[in-house]
């Protein structure tokens, strides 16, 4: 098949799990011998770097509209504030153009958001070309916060009904449908290449330490969503009250007030000596560091459409504690016992991660079964893709002749689009208020200096400014 | 969450349905149109008179009824705001929006509106925002404007806006033989519409007046609020022995004092009694239409609305220059004078007419089947 892969960005520029996982499945359909080509945005603002895709072609046909860096406040340009949840006319015609030309047996849609989804969505339903949304967020919910100056939610809704779906979790597919369903839908857990996870055949892994420091891992984004801040405090109580001696790992990029915030916990509670801050690592690296710690604790929140962090953690053999709303906990079992009641309460954390050091029975027998029970879900090439697959290839045979030809349809969604810029343009009500003069500066210069200080530099000031201050306040 | 399975097609009036004028009226008999057509129709209107030209974030708080409606007085049985209206617009394959130049928000319902849906535009003669309409409106082809008359059609496709027409005005069953009147003198004419300037209903009194004891006039029509007009023609009645203001009638009542009237007076005009210019006094004429139905002989003031209907049912010998009194006279006095006959004979051929252009019956079959154009069924295959 010749499969045309959506999104709004894609490796090397990653925000966060969505990208990879658009690069592990476009990856792993030219692997599984198709022809793949992946329409994505130039990248904007500096973005976490990521290692490139070979053997998938890329273009960047897009127009970025939607800077991550400044999230929700970045409504900078009059024609594309409706990028998060709107209609954009340039990207729409450089789809249509795009499945025109390279006529693709299927749309195999990533993240829009950003890309003006709703044009972008109709685009492809109309194209008559079989389209599945691979749902690794909250799609509607972004949609429905995005209607500044329009209101397309319905417009949404309706072109979901036209397309197909495929969801991380259970839950991700509730929460996608809120505004309206799609023709059909299937979950599948998020795919990871397990090929690339040195120890995951080699049984359990030692035994925790009698004397000296069990390690503790936390990875992936480190951000206040994903709760790092309550992993900090519950290692202070591991360590002055429970009286283990534990140590944390923080691996992955992380804020410069962020990591300030951290540490101001860490020493409040007289453990930040116990916290080892590694930086953003390539995978090989992550992977190499992973082998090496005795468990994880991934506070994940209920927003996480899935959360790759755990299953990779899981398929190292590590018992891992995490947030019990996640998507990826339904990859693993319903008696697995590590699921946190309460994933912003430190001390439910501590006692959870206790429970994985002194129970030493139980944790060996997960440590055992777990690689095992999250590969025969999320294994990429052996389950995940053979699933997806079979799934485009049943609606691909499906497909029928769209009711409106396709330059028709486009010509309907540009005019619409075009009519509401006129009125917001006539009646002075040019989306959201901007932002003052001084917010929008201070961002100017914020943008400057990160585009000037290349990602790699910036993080290596970031991690030794960490050490220092760790330093000062032992 | 989107209703599970909603009507195929809506008709959202952008003016509340709980006052009936002609536009307000004609909203209603196209959804009784639908129903007699078998097909299943949303009937929403604006829960008030909203502001034309609000800003977005106010705009998607006006509140929209969804109306039952069977034929009779509509009532709501569900308010919602635009948001939630726009969002569940898109569900709809077809959408007819009347009264679309009353409010902005009309620009939000095109643009709610999905590629594959159809969209369909009535003005129906309020235009408070027809200056910004005309500015924003992008035309596409899955958007008609489908006016009321061809003079209507024409004034939309004159700033831009192409538009097609397509009228109705009674339904079969309304129509009636004209009745074998006994001769009476004085001849009995009436002036039916709400009590608004530009209906000049002064040019009837002038006319009948001037006739005294060959003719009386009755002027039946709900208050319009403007009570300097109101009282303006109480005086102008009260100097007369053959006229009179009857004021608000219910339909059964209006329809008996029409049936019992021998001529119909419609006399709108551009220009009003304080020498107000209007753009556009009508689009179509309505009561000309009942008239005819009912067997009464309708004389027009000579508009571009009225002149398309008299001219459709071959009356436009009943037609006059708007506003000169005397020659309306002379034509009541010419109907005076006709043998009953004659005048049912008139009537009669222009009810034959009526029936192939302008029923209700058909109305929306009409409206919602005719085709995509050829260029787009092409580009489609």
């Amino acid at each position: 098949m010749k499969l045309l892969f959506v999104s709004n960005l894609f490796p090397p520029h990653v925000v966060g799990g969505y990208e990879m996982g658009c690069q592990m499945h476009a990856r792993a359909a030219a692997r599984a011998g198709h022809d793949v080509l992946v329409a994505t945005s130039m990248s904007f603002g500096s973005l976490v770097k990521q290692s490139a895709s070979p053997g998938v072609a890329v273009r960047p046909i897009f127009e970025p509209v939607f800077d991550y860096e400044f999230g929700d406040r970045n409504y900078q340009r009059p024609l594309t504030y409706a990028g998060p949840g709107g209609i954009h006319p340039g990207n729409c015609l450089a789809l249509a153009e795009l499945i025109h030309t390279w006529r693709p047996d299927a749309i195999w849609m990533h993240n829009p958001l950003g890309l003006g989804p709703v044009g972008i969505l109709e685009t492809a339903a109309s194209s008559g070309v079989p389209t599945v949304v691979h749902l690794m967020d909250f799609l509607d919910e972004g949609i429905r916060l995005s209607q500044h100056g329009f209101e397309l939610a319905g417009r949404w809704a309706a072109a979901k009904a036209r397309v197909h779906a495929i969801a991380c979790s259970t839950r991700t597919l509730e929460e996608n449908s809120r505004l309206g369903r799609y023709a059909s839908a299937i979950v599948v857990p998020g795919g990871i290449e397990t090929d690339a996870i040195p120890c995951r055949d080699d049984g359990p892994r030692p035994d925790f330490p009698s004397h000296g420091p069990v390690r503790m891992v936390s990875f992936g984004q480190l951000k206040s969503h994903k709760g790092v801040q309550h992993v900090v405090a519950a290692l202070g109580i591991l360590r002055r009250w429970m009286r283990l001696d534990v140590e944390l790992h923080l691996i992955g990029s992380c804020e410069a007030e962020f990591e300030r915030e951290l540490m101001a916990i860490a020493t409040s509670l007289g453990c930040a000596s116990a916290i080892h801050a590694h930086g953003r690592k390539g995978r090989d690296e992550l992977h190499r560091l992973l082998a090496t710690m005795h468990l994880a604790v991934l506070p994940l929140n209920e927003r996480e459409a899935f959360g790759y962090v755990a299953p990779e953690a899981a398929l190292h053999g590590m018992c891992v504690a995490i947030g019990g709303n996640a998507g990826c906990t339904e990859v693993f079992p319903e008696n697995y016992p590590y699921l946190l009641a309460a994933r912003d309460d430190p001390a439910v954390i501590a006692a959870t991660v206790r429970r994985i050091i002194v129970n030493g029975d139980e944790r060996r027998h997960w440590e055992r079964a777990l690689p095992a029970i999250v590969a025969e879900r999320c294994d990429l090439d052996g389950v995940v893709m053979p699933r997806c697959l079979d799934f485009i290839a049943g609606i691909a045979a499906r497909a029928r002749t769209p009711t409106i030809a396709p330059e028709v349809a486009l010509e309907r969604t540009l005019a619409t689009w075009q009519m509401n810029r006129n009125l917001s343009r006539l009646l002075g009500d040019d989306g959201p208020a901007p932002e003052d003069k001084q917010r929008r500066l201070g961002r100017r210069l914020n943008r400057a200096l990160r585009r000037a200080v290349p990602a790699g530099l910036q993080y290596r000031f970031k991690t030794l400014a960490m050490r220092l201050r760790r330093l000062r306040a032992a | 969450m989107l209703p599970a399975s909603p009507a195929p097609a809506a008709i959202i009036s952008q003016l509340p349905l709980d006052v009936v004028g002609g536009g307000e009226r004609f909203t209603l008999q196209a959804h009784r149109s639908a129903l007699a057509c078998g097909d299943v129709v949303d009937l929403w209107c604006a829960a008030a008179g909203n502001p034309p030209m609000e800003p977005h974030a106010r705009r998607m708080d006006h509140a929209y009824h969804r109306l039952a409606h069977g034929g009779g007085t509509p009532v709501p049985i569900e308010t919602v705001p635009l948001r939630e209206l726009l969002r569940r617009q898109a569900a709809y394959e077809t959408v007819v929006v009347h009264q679309h130049l009353v409010n902005a928000s009309t620009l939000d319902m095109l643009s709610a509106a999905p590629p594959t849906q159809r969209m369909i535009l009535t003005s129906l003669g309020a235009e408070p925002i027809g200056e910004l309409f005309a500015k924003a409106y992008e035309p596409h082809s899955g958007l008609e404007i489908v006016e009321i008359s061809a003079y209507a059609a024409s004034r939309a496709t004159s700033r831009g806006m192409p538009a097609t027409s397509l009228s109705a005005g009674v339904w079969r069953s309304d129509i009636a033989a004209p009745i074998a009147r006994p001769p009476a003198a004085p001849l009995r004419t009436v002036a039916i519409g709400r009590l608004l300037p530009h209906k000049a209903f002064e040019i009837a009194i002038d006319a009948v007046a001037g006739i005294d004891s060959a003719a009386t006039l009755t002027i039946i029509g709900p208050s319009s609020g403007d009570t300097a007009y109101e009282q303006h023609l109480a005086t102008l009645a009260a100097r007369t022995v053959n006229c009179r203001v009857a004021g608000f009638l219910d339909d059964a009542a209006r329809t008996e004092t029409l049936t019992q009237a021998d001529v119909l007076l419609a006399n709108s005009a551009h220009v009003t009694y304080t020498g107000k210019r209007l753009d556009q006094p009508e689009l179509l004429g309505l009561v000309i239409l009942e008239a005819i139905a009912n067997g009464v002989l309708p004389i027009c003031s000579d508009i571009p609305s009225f002149r398309e209907i008299c001219e459709a049912l071959g009356i436009e010998r009943w037609l006059y220059p708007e506003r000169d009194s005397a020659a309306l006279r002379e034509l009541v006095r010419a109907a005076a004078e006709l043998a009953p006959e004659a005048r049912r004979r008139i009537v009669r051929t222009a009810a034959e007419r009526l029936e192939n252009m302008y029923l209700w019956d058909d109305y929306w079959v009409r409206l919602t089947r005719r085709g995509i154009a050829p260029a787009h069924l092409a580009r489609a295959a």
